[in-house]
């Protein structure tokens, strides 16, 4: 009995042993689905609503000069005799609104960029000291261009992160 | 039958030692209201930027003031009552990678420092706000310590109207010149209802 309890003694020990061996040498990773954690993210839908409605007002700024645009080339077409003053005021609209219209694409544009930049800084911080805090040696960013092309949905993580990141945004400290 | 009324009155008694009112000296509050693990302090990196809101109770307030100068009864009941309109913070932000100056963090050239000086004094206040229940409140007082190089910190004394809710405070700064976005700080209601008294 007592040889018995000592040879399970080893061999429980051998396995911890061997185990311990095993998952030492292996770096803990996890995948994430970069569009979904950026598009299930706070911040992203924050921006998302602010650049709407930026570009939803210049759209109305651009569509009332297009009204008067209208309106004027309409009393054009009316009027039997040539009005050279509104001709003119018509072409200083409309070259108006071309101008307005090409700055305003730039701008959406240029809006549209910073506020990625600003979402991507916070996401990676977030997902760093996610990293951090549950040891993960490697989290691999899978957007579905080939950067990661097959991955064990056990080691899924974007669920998780996707919580994660927005409590960080919300205010919470390094969890 | 007497065991279950023992077992009774000891259930009772740890109840009461749990709902008792933490009481610390005065040198250990600061220092519990001053740690990160209790939460009224804390920290958030963003890129190489760091962030860190420190809440300040009142009691907290006139405890250092009393570490510096000791006041009277009625000097501090005083002074609690100045005080008390309001809720204060102080926003502190730094490098996370180095110890350099974080107003010349990625200068273009020399005038953004003397833009960003004039940001800081006069226009952050304005992308500073406490969110309380349903409410959004502008930061009514707002002080930038200038330390003119000597420090690598930049800090700010903020001030927010006392609405007595006790609602979770979520501080939100638009952080406009290091492009990090909005930045929010979050004061759980739990944690200050476990806000420790001050022994005399």
């Amino acid at each position: 009995m007592k040889w018995l309890t000592i040879i399970y003694g080893v061999l429980i020990a051998g396995l911890a042993g061997a185990l311990i061996y095993v998952t030492s040498g292996v770096a803990k990773t996890g995948f994430v689905s970069t569009p979904e954690l950026y598009n299930e993210f706070s911040l992203t839908k924050e921006l998302q609503s602010k650049l709407d409605n930026v570009k939803q007002a210049r759209q109305h700024l651009l569509d009332s000069i297009k009204i008067e645009l209208q309106v004027m080339r309409n009393r054009m077409q009316n009027t039997k005799t040539k009005n050279d003053s509104l001709l003119n005021t018509f072409e200083t609209l409309r070259q108006k609104y071309i101008i307005k219209e090409q700055q305003f694409k730039e701008e959406n544009g240029l809006l549209e960029q910073e506020y990625s930049d600003q979402v991507w800084k916070q996401l990676n911080q977030y997902v760093n000291d996610y990293g951090e805090k549950k040891g993960y040696a490697y989290i691999y960013g899978a957007s579905g261009n080939g950067s990661l092309m097959h991955a064990d949905k056990d080691f899924n993580l974007t669920d998780e992160l996707i919580n994660y990141v927005n409590e960080r945004y919300k205010g919470a400290g390094v969890k | 039958m007497k065991e279950k009324s023992l077992a009774l009155c000891f259930i009772v008694m740890i109840l009461i030692a749990g709902c008792q009112e933490k009481k610390l000296k005065t040198e250990e509050y600061i220092h519990w209201i001053e740690n990160p693990d209790n939460r009224f302090n804390i920290s958030k990196n963003i890129g190489d930027i760091a962030l860190t809101l420190q809440y300040k109770p009142i009691e907290y307030i006139l405890a250092k003031e009393q570490a510096q100068q000791p006041m009277e009864n009625a000097e501090k009941e005083k002074r609690f009552n100045e005080l008390s309109g309001m809720q204060y913070y102080n926003l502190t932000y730094s490098l996370s990678v180095s110890n350099a100056d974080i107003l010349k963090y990625n200068l273009k050239d020399a005038s953004e420092y003397q833009e960003r000086i004039y940001y800081f004094s006069f226009h952050l206040q304005e992308s500073i706000f406490l969110v309380e229940d349903k409410d959004t409140l502008p930061c009514e007082l707002f002080h930038y310590e200038r330390y003119y190089g000597l420090s690598p910190k930049m800090s700010f004394s903020l001030g927010f109207k006392n609405t007595g809710k006790t609602n979770d405070k979520q501080i939100m700064i638009y952080d406009e010149v290091y492009g990090s976005g909005p930045v929010k700080f979050i004061i759980s209601s739990e944690d200050l209802q476990n806000i420790p008294a001050i022994t005399e």
